[in-house]
């Protein structure tokens, strides 16, 4: 038996021997302390930082782990539907919400938080876009919105379409429509789409984009946030204190951290 | 109608984005399937793992280095757009792109394998008799070659058409310009109710495929007939 008989199979079964314990390594993640099975969170794509901050406390102060899911709104509505084992369900607007509640799937819901429309332009802003109007001009090519079915995607078509902008800027072929809002910004944050229309609060988390106008608020329908208490989670304690967790003081400290606000007529849990 | 516009749209695109994708890939695998199979050279290990990479890549790993590559900020696609105003990122032409550098593993295998089974005596007796290295290639190679050039087609053909994830990474899911079928089916499924408007593309896509698929069966059959030459023909029958 000579080394050269050897090598084929030596590496070969090196190689298993390696993927083995690479994926023995990865199954060890369980984050310490966490005894109970998790909560899932299925959280609008905008919402991505402040949930998992709130997660990361309410785990730190009752020891349930939560995972938060995210996604656009109708998308997450859509697993909902089709059975996805969420907990909990934060959409970006009231549409979704009413779509999983008339789905059946819904416990409970509340107005938690509302935020801001607004343009914004990678920072060298090489187009000289300052206000909607802009928009038209040449030196704008592509217009990064979110999908038409996801919420920030159905603001921003319908302060376009008050602005009367939307209708001559799809005919010119500029709109470019992510899977959620979070995509859209990143279109712009890589310099592909010369504006785009995304939240205030993605302006904080997004240091290569800048924003440049701010939509009157009359422009688009109320932005809400509602927080729904699924079907699968309302038999679960752990699941209510968590719903009830972020309607409080403690979480409303992360949401200001953020940018988000409460919405003035939605209840503080104590 | 069977379909809605947005349908047709997606479709009459995923056909424009699979055709230019295998038409203008079919070059470059035709001579390097012939170049992997009939000559050695240092560095073919290399090329051949670069070749199969798209392969063993996840796509959207692909479609990530294609948009690094040719968007607006990479080495070929800042290039491009100033030199020639050329756009790939958000453009069918990205989407042609993601198409056929996935698909291209799948289209030179066949054409490699179809090469290498070529006898090179035949190419020998070619140049005795006087022909130059480029006629003996379109004259003997390429002919015989041809059931591996069209079941390699096929392939990439197919590949093509159910391609996802790199189109959406650098193409974007832009309606009417980037969103393919496979897009639409996936836009669609993501909303609340989608499934049931999703059937009417999934029986396209199959309607699709499988034209496609008989098609290059008659193919296969007609190039095998005229392969074996009329003497064949009459003995077979």
């Amino acid at each position: 038996m000579n080394a050269f008989m050897l090598r084929p199979r030596y590496f070969v079964w090196s190689t298993v021997a390696l993927f083995a314990l690479l994926f023995c390594a990865c199954t060890q993640q369980q984050p310490p302390g966490a005894t109970k099975e998790p909560l899932i969170v299925s959280a609008a794509a905008s919402t991505k930082e402040i949930m998992e901050a709130v997660a990361t406390q309410f785990q730190s102060e009752t020891g349930t782990e939560v995972k938060v899911n995210v996604g656009p709104s109708s998308g997450l509505a859509a697993q909902i539907e089709a059975g996805a084992p969420a907990d909990l369900f934060l959409s970006a607007n009231q549409q979704w919400a009413d779509e999983v509640l008339k789905a059946g799937y819904a416990d409970a819901m509340t107005r938690l938080l509302t935020n801001q429309l607004v343009l914004v332009v990678p920072n060298a802003n090489l187009a000289g876009v300052k206000q909607p109007q802009d928009l038209l001009s040449a030196k704008v090519k592509k217009i990064a919105l979110a999908g038409e079915k996801v919420p920030a995607g159905i603001y921003a078509d319908q302060a376009l379409t008050k602005l009367d902008l939307l209708k001559p800027l799809t005919d010119m072929g500029k709109i470019v429509r992510g899977q959620d809002v979070r995509t859209a910004l990143t279109y712009v944050e890589r310099g592909e789409a010369e504006a785009g229309i995304v939240y205030s609060t993605d302006v904080s988390i997004a240091p290569a984009v800048t924003q440049v106008y701010q939509f009157d608020p009359k422009l688009h329908d109320e932005i809400v946030y509602m927080l729904v208490l699924l079907k699968h989670g309302s038999q679960n304690p752990a699941a209510k204190q968590l719903f009830e967790f972020l309607q409080s003081p403690k979480a409303d400290a992360v949401y200001t951290k953020f940018g988000f606000s409460r919405l003035p007529d939605s209840r503080s849990a104590p | 109608m069977f379909l809605t516009l947005a349908e047709w749209q997606a479709v009459r695109l995923t056909l424009l984005v699979a055709i230019v994708a295998v038409l203008a890939s079919l070059p470059l695998a035709v001579a390097l399937g012939w170049l992997l199979a009939k000559r050695n050279f240092p560095g073919k290990f290399l090329v051949d793992t670069i070749i199969n990479l798209p392969l063993v890549l996840p796509p959207v790993v692909t479609g990530y280095l294609l948009l690094v590559t040719f968007g607006r900020q990479g080495y070929i696609g800042s290039f491009l757009e100033r030199a020639f105003d050329v756009r790939y990122v958000f453009d069918w032409k990205g989407a042609a792109l993601a198409s056929a550098v996935v698909a291209f593993p799948l289209f030179v295998r066949p054409i490699r394998l179809a090469f290498s089974a070529i006898d090179d005596r035949l190419v020998q007796a070619a140049r005795t008799l006087g022909a130059r290295p480029l006629d003996a290639f379109w004259s003997i190679l390429l002919p015989l070659a041809r059931p591996g050039i069209l079941s390699g087609s096929l392939l990439a053909f197919a590949r093509s058409m159910g391609e996802f994830g790199a189109t959406i990474m650098i193409a974007g899911n832009i309606p009417g310009e980037t969103r393919t079928m496979s897009l639409l089916i996936y836009t669609q499924l993501d909303t609340p109710g989608g499934m049931e408007q999703s059937v009417r593309l999934v029986v396209a896509s199959i309607v699709i495929a499988a034209v496609a698929l008989a098609a290059g069966e008659l193919l296969e059959r007609y190039g095998r007939r005229r392969l074996q030459g009329p003497e064949f023909q009459k003995a077979a029958a």
